[in-house]
């Protein structure tokens, strides 16, 4: 399970979607959050020197570089390649699944979410990554 | 709408620009302030929605002019649909036509620019159940709030129900129907209902509780549109607008059938509305 005292960049264009992630995170334990309204902007503060953070949780479609996008910025940079990364979206069609995983998404939550949900995605996420890592 | 306010709604094709009331000075620095940020739209097709318009000023001809050519030069199209007899003598005869091409209808631009087909699609229990399961499911799940669903009726063409204060609108394309999904609540119980989601009480409509409503209808429809995609319906992706005030009013086209979804709940009663343009 992920430490609750990670740093967890929050990623959506909405600041309503932004707050209920992370009121469901403190709900969680989580309590150290990084915010960016789209994919360019959290491209930007996970590049920057003192950058913290050790997973991202994004909405999908975003204007300025959507979710998706993000992902494959962090997936292709040797920097934040191995970077816990779980995608938030409001619909589930098989063909973005698809693309998700492709991209190498660990985790995809459709919304609504409940805690619970994120608390089972979560933990999903952590086994992947790190299973995959040992 | 209010006097100054545009609104823009999007979906893959079709990029909305819904004017006011009156189109002045004040409208012509928000065009030449905002189409930068339209223009990123993928969207091939844009559309002055000017059902709401009841005076064109001249002063504001230039940034509509430079608009349309900044759309020619990027291989977008642009028309115009609601255009009252007034308005539409008015661009004729200052030689605007073709900075407009005003149509009847957005069912008319549909069909000139080849998106829209003869609807095949009913107003059944079978395209309405996924919206009143996803609306229940969303409201359950993110705000904890147990809805019923009431008896459907008619909605009577371009008039709002009296109680709405604030309402996010969808525009649905698809291959073989277009139409709207709106839900609609009265201040208050949006209020409360943004309140039991984030434990945050307010007492008017700011740009945050905007945002609010908008995602709630974007889980909505997302939600929705898997349901009816899976049954071939071919809805494509579109983003939410808002609509707020006391005469709030939503603009349906004039050949739409709809219908009111009535909803109830413990923080009070709301409603979806839907239509298809025929």
């Amino acid at each position: 399970m992920f430490d609750t005292s990670i740093t967890v960049m929050i990623v959506d264009d909405m600041m309503t979607m932004r707050k209920i992630v992370a009121k469901s995170m403190r709900e969680l334990g989580f309590a150290n959050f990084v915010e960016a309204a789209d994919g360019q902007k959290a491209w930007e503060l996970l590049n920057s020197t003192d950058s913290k953070v050790n997973l991202v949780i994004s909405d999908w479609n975003m204007p300025n570089c959507t979710g998706l996008d993000l992902l494959k910025r962090v997936r292709g940079d040797a920097r934040t390649k191995d970077m816990p990364f779980i995608l938030l979206t409001a619909e589930s069609e098989q063909a973005q699944v698809i693309e998700a995983v492709k991209a190498g998404v660990d985790q995809y939550i459709r919304k609504p979410f409940s805690p619970d949900i994120l608390q089972i995605k979560l933990n999903e996420a952590y086994k992947k990554r790190y299973a995959k890592a040992a | 709408m209010s006097n100054t306010e545009i609104t823009t709604e999007e979906n893959g094709k079709i990029f909305i620009i819904r004017l006011p009331m009156v189109i002045d000075a004040t409208v012509k620095a928000k065009i030449e302030e905002n189409q930068a940020e339209w223009l990123k739209s993928t969207a091939p097709i844009y559309v002055f929605d000017m059902s709401g318009v009841l005076t064109f000023q001249k002063q504001a001809y230039v940034a509509f002019g430079h608009f349309a050519q900044t759309l020619k030069r990027n291989d977008k199209k642009i028309f115009s649909f609601g255009v009252n007899e007034k308005t539409l003598r008015q661009i004729t005869l200052d030689g605007l036509e073709q900075v407009f091409n005003p149509l009847k209808s957005l069912n008319e631009v549909l069909q000139k620019v080849g998106i829209k087909t003869k609807a095949t699609v009913k107003l059944d229990s079978n395209f309405i159940n996924p919206f009143i399961v996803s609306t229940m499911n969303v409201l359950k799940i993110q705000a904890k709030i147990d809805v019923t669903p009431g008896k459907p009726r008619a909605s009577v063409p371009g008039v709002k129900e009296s109680n709405t204060g604030i309402a996010a609108v969808i525009t649905m394309i698809s291959s073989n129907f277009s139409g709207n999904i709106s839900v609609e609540f009265p201040t208050d119980v949006f209020l409360r209902i943004y309140e039991q989601m984030l434990g945050e009480k307010h007492d008017q409509i700011t740009d945050e509780i905007k945002d609010g409503a908008a995602e709630i209808l974007n889980m909505i429809f997302g939600q929705a549109k898997t349901e009816l995609n899976d049954k071939g319906y071919k809805l494509e992706k579109a983003l939410p607008t808002i609509l707020v005030g006391e005469k709030l009013k939503i603009h349906h086209d004039t050949t739409s059938m709809g219908l009111i979804l009535p909803l109830h709940s413990s923080v009070g009663d709301f409603h979806l509305q839907v239509s298809l343009h025929t």
